[in-house]
């Protein structure tokens, strides 16, 4: 299969609410980080001078970074503020821009929310998302 | 209490009970974490649904209210903030976050984004035509011809 460069103009991150994904308005960035297989260090008194590292068997889970233009009043800091403070998991689903179309949900176990006001800019606001479990 | 879907919106299946299920539709998406297809599921556009927190689906404009219930508990606009807030919304569908592409768009000179042979493009809207003849005399202007 051909080798495909996706575009990141287009790509959107959705928030299940009301049993509806929503797309979440005015992202500047999206960040998915963190997902990892654990490993641990498997070095014994009687190996060789390089240490060795075995898989545990577990993953580490992604961490999604949303970075955008703060609104208060729009919905979709509302109802992630109502989420940081009574945390429920919640699905969030990041949409790509190329033809198949693909796409991956996360289940969101973990919330914060970060504002930043400097001069010259926006107000600008980073969500943090720590997800369990597998993506699909 | 009860409200109606604007455009096509992306759900789950499993929490849905049989009779909110024969709402919704399946298509085949690709996931971008396995690469393997997968079914995904949808409420088509002018979809009712009920649900006790649909006004919070019409506070973002991905939907209208479908009765008086809804229609009382969302955030009150005027028609024509009601109208940009959906318009809004359908933008962030298209992953249109860019401020000057959102302009665009809210203008009706974009409709969103196509890959054109690879190649990211505008997706022309109904005032494409109009808004390239203004640039084209804009361009004439500026070289004074």
């Amino acid at each position: 299969m051909a080798f495909v460069k996706i575009k990141s103009k287009g790509v959107a991150a959705l928030q299940y609410v009301s049993a509806a994904y929503v797309a979440m308005a005015g992202l500047t960035s999206i960040n998915i980080t963190g997902e990892k297989s654990e490993t641990y260090d498997s070095t014994t008194l009687d190996g060789v001078a390089y240490k060795t590292q075995d898989p545990s068997g577990y993953v580490n889970t992604a961490t999604i970074k949303l970075s955008g233009f703060f609104d208060p009043l729009h919905a979709t800091y509302t109802n992630f503020a109502t989420i940081v403070a009574a945390p429920a998991a919640t699905n969030f689903k990041i949409t790509y821009t190329d033809s198949s179309p693909t796409s991956v949900v996360y289940s969101g176990t973990g919330f914060g929310i970060d504002k930043k006001v400097e001069m010259g800019k926006a107000v600008m606001a980073d969500l943090e998302i720590v997800t369990s479990g597998a993506p699909s | 209490m009860k409200c109606e879907f604007l455009v096509d919106t992306d759900t789950e299946k499993d929490d849905k009970t049989p009779e909110q299920q024969l709402l919704i539709k399946e298509r085949i998406v690709t996931s971008a974490h396995t690469g393997q297809p997968r079914k995904d599921y949808y409420f088509p556009k002018g979809t009712i649904w009920e649900h006790p927190e649909a006004y919070v689906l019409v506070n973002y404009g991905v939907a209208k209210p479908a009765d008086a219930e809804c229609a009382a508990r969302c955030t009150q606009h005027s028609p024509e903030n009601r109208a940009k807030l959906e318009k809004e919304y359908l933008a962030a569908t298209l992953g249109i976050h860019d401020k000057k592409d959102l302009d665009l768009f809210m203008r009706d000179i974009i409709a969103g984004y196509d890959n054109v042979n690879g190649q990211m493009a505008y997706l022309p809207g109904p005032k494409w035509d109009e808004y390239q003849a203004e640039l084209a005399a804009a361009a004439k202007k500026d070289e004074g011809i």
